[in-house]
């Protein structure tokens, strides 16, 4: 029984960040603190495979797949009668895939979740998921790590809900070792239940933290509740992992401002989903992280250009012909200036999306391999100080 | 020439249409002058520049969009009178201001601008258009600057033959680079359309490429291809794919249909793109299902794949002397049960390829 997570270095200092290794047979081993790309279907959102392979931080990419997208097409019937599993049948080739329940987006209500079964939106609707399904699915389907069913609470409720919820996790997480065995110690996540209910998330967390499992994701936290109160998070957090053992990994799912990240990072995260990225796309928004944060930047003409979020639709953008970043190394900064940016969105052209969601993954995997070196230079602490000025002085909302 | 109407290719990188060996591209000159507009696209150097293409690029004249798009339009010898769908003051498109703009936009093959009249105008207005696109053509040239584009003309005249004839005769005379074939693909009869491609290509000299406009389904491109046509442009290959339709000998076929949902083949097993070298026709379907974009992206792909690689082999097949070989497979892949279209077999007839 090896563990498939190590800590590779931890930050000294007020904030809790560490830095880890992820490592799975066959796949490339990724380093924490990392973040899973958000699919659809498999794919990354805009973007076809080649682009995915030529155009990212390739190095480090790992993916976050959604049951809902595959179990009613091709299903496990389908993977088995193709005899196919879902790197496969999605094309996926060697990236590291872990398979979570709900889809980060567009996450199904609780009240649909019964004693049995956690329900998810497939293509055509709900669907019931009982724990046999899930299994013979996540059997054929052969994900790197998948995450356990869990009564995932999308909104606030009462104690006696919470409860509830916690209480059908821990029995779908209990049954799901069963029926795997060996295998839940190297791939299976525990889903961490409880709402808003700080208290309750506690004690979810303690009665399975010594459960035989790979790690344990975060689910139903709505990162706006939060945005307003960052405390409110890093106590959550802090209790919360407080609970858990330190040598395996904790998932944090639709965190994902930069802001929040760091915060998250701070208190012991290691993986993050990026959903976020994909929700920045429906606002044309692009990423302006600044890497070299103890370089002086030189202010440009254009006042946006100096913030940390750029909003594509802005007028001021119609003729001006420099990239997003002149510093960002991406092939959407390297190829385009702002003003075909912003003509492809006057136009509702394809390609806007897809440039963006190009460059933003770009930022997002350099903002984590920058967080990856600040913790082992221990200088994490007085980046995440700047950047949350940063955020603070041009606040932006999504 | 796949048409990337707003200066993008819909659902394709420029890295990836270079990568299936596209060598020219066609931008709306209507459109591009509305927005970005063009001061932004002289500043930043010109089209290629602004959406990162390295290959060719052919822009039309304005007129055809103006006439077909814009409601208020109206001609006059001057030029194409219309409403700004902007600020709805009157403006006018002249030959002058039409060969000004398509500098600026710094295409490789620019277009004359013409008097377009729909293929099924019958009367004197056919003539009218006809004869004015040859008084616009000459104020095209007297306006043509950059000796770097090549100034097609466009032969109108309908589908009246001795318009035709005419609208050739006087254009030749102007020995230029190019010639179009204009004012078909309207909503005419085949039977007509064919006999106005093989008079033109006919006459037209045989040292100059030959574009027939707005044509370009893979049957129209292999039939006119028979009839001596060089260049094709066509919205088909993405316009499709958005719909989930993919081009395969046969045919084509929806990726939606719920029978290819565990369907392990490539979309067209022999075809080399990306798209069938790496995904089934059961994962399409699943995108698909998912309204995931990115699988329009493949389906284009394959489509543009598909058509450049069918004018591959048509060239290839031309070049070994099979040429006719190559139709007949073609037309008889397209109607396994042989029930060809009349104007197809007349067609092809008339250049000694006998179905
Ligand atoms: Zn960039
Ligand atoms: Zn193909």
């Amino acid at each position: 029984m090896t563990n498939p997570f190590a800590i590779v270095c931890e930050n000294v200092g007020s904030s809790l960040a560490r830095r880890g290794t992820l490592s799975m047979p066959n796949r490339k081993t990724i380093e924490t603190p990392a973040i899973l790309i958000y699919t659809n279907a498999g794919a990354v959102p805009h973007l076809t495979r080649d682009i995915v392979q030529s155009m990212l931080g390739y190095e480090n990419l790992a993916l976050n797949i959604s049951l809902g997208h595959f179990i009613k097409f091709p299903g496990t019937y389908g993977l088995k009668k193709m005899e196919q599993n879902i790197q496969e049948f999605a094309g996926l080739n060697e990236f590291p895939t872990y398979l979570s329940v709900q889809d980060s987006l567009n996450p199904m209500p609780h009240h649909f979740n019964d004693k049995s079964t956690v329900s998810v939106w497939d293509s055509a609707g709900r669907r019931r998921i009982e724990v046999q399904d899930y299994e013979l699915f996540v059997k054929q389907a052969a994900p790197d790590l998948f995450e356990c069913l869990g009564d995932t609470l999308q909104s606030s409720v009462s104690n006696k809900r919470a409860d509830k919820s916690i209480n059908r996790s821990v029995q779908h997480l209990d049954n799901l070792i069963g029926l795997f065995g060996e295998d839940s110690n190297r791939k299976l996540f525990a889903s961490l239940e409880g709402g808003d209910l700080i208290d309750k998330r506690v004690s979810m967390a303690r009665t399975v933290s010594q459960r035989p499992v790979a790690g344990f994701a975060v689910n139903g936290i709505r990162e706006d509740s939060y945005s307003d109160d960052v405390a409110l998070l890093t106590n959550l957090l802090k209790r919360v992992y407080g609970e858990l053992p330190v040598d395996k990994p904790r998932l944090l799912h639709s965190v994902g401002s930069p802001r929040m990240i760091l915060e998250a990072i701070a208190n012991g995260t290691d993986l993050l989903d990026g959903s976020y990225l994909t929700k920045l796309k429906y606002k044309n928004i692009a990423l302006n992280i600044p890497f070299e944060i103890y370089h002086h930047q030189e202010a440009t003409e254009h006042s946006q250009i100096n913030s940390i979020m750029i909003n594509i639709s802005n007028v001021e953008f119609k003729e001006y012909l420099q990239p997003i970043s002149s510093q960002c190394p991406c092939y959407t900064c390297s190829k385009y200036t702002c003003a075909y940016l912003h003509h492809l969105l006057i136009t509702k052209e394809m390609l806007l999306p897809t440039l963006l969601m190009i460059h933003n993954i770009n930022q997002y995997q350099r903002f984590f391999s920058e967080i990856r070196e600040q913790i082992t230079k221990q200088t994490f602490d007085n980046y995440k100080k700047k950047i949350d000025n940063l955020c603070k002085s041009n606040p932006v909302t999504i | 020439m796949p048409v990337g109407t707003q200066g993008s290719l819909k659902g394709i990188l420029p890295e990836q249409l270079e990568s299936l060996d596209c060598k020219l591209m066609l931008g709306n000159t209507y459109h591009l002058g509305n927005r970005p507009g063009i001061k932004v696209l002289e500043s930043v150097g010109g089209l290629h520049k602004f959406m990162n293409w390295n290959n060719g690029l052919l822009t039309d004249s304005g007129g055809y969009q103006m006439v077909s798009l814009v409601k208020m339009s109206k001609v006059s010898e001057e030029g194409v009178e219309f409403r700004s769908p902007h600020d709805d003051s009157l403006m006018l498109l002249t030959p002058e201001m039409s060969i000004n703009i398509q500098s600026k936009i710094g295409a490789d093959v620019i277009m004359q601008l013409d008097d377009v009249v729909s293929s099924l105008t019958t009367g004197p207005r056919v003539e009218e258009a006809m004869l004015r696109s040859i008084r616009w053509l000459d104020r095209c040239i007297s306006a043509h600057k950059r000796k770097d584009q090549h100034l097609f003309g466009i032969i109108q005249g309908g589908l009246d033959l001795d318009l035709r004839r005419k609208c050739i005769k006087q254009m030749t005379q102007r020995n230029l680079p190019g010639y179009a074939i204009g004012g078909l693909s309207g909503g005419e009869e085949k039977d007509q359309f064919w006999r106005v491609v093989s008079l033109c290509t006919e006459l037209l000299p045989a040292n100059k490429p030959r574009y027939l406009m707005g044509v370009g389904y893979p049957l129209d491109i292999v039939v006119a291809t028979a009839l001596g046509v060089d260049m094709f442009d066509c919205v088909y290959p993405t316009r499709i794919a958005r719909n989930g339709t993919a081009l395969v000998p046969w045919g084509t076929i929806n990726l939606k249909r719920q029978s290819l949902c565990y369907d392990k083949q490539p979309i067209y097993p022999d075809c080399c793109c990306y798209t069938c070298k790496h995904f089934t026709r059961a994962y399409l379907y699943t995108l698909l299902s998912m309204d995931e974009v990115s699988a329009l992206s493949y389906i284009s792909i394959h489509n543009v794949a598909y058509l450049l690689s069918l004018m591959q082999n048509a060239r290839t097949a031309i070049s070994n002397g099979k040429f006719p070989q190559f139709a007949e497979t073609f037309v008889k892949t397209l109607f396994p049960d042989l029930d060809y279209p009349v104007w197809v077999v007349n067609a092809l007839n008339s250049v000694g390829i006998i179905l």
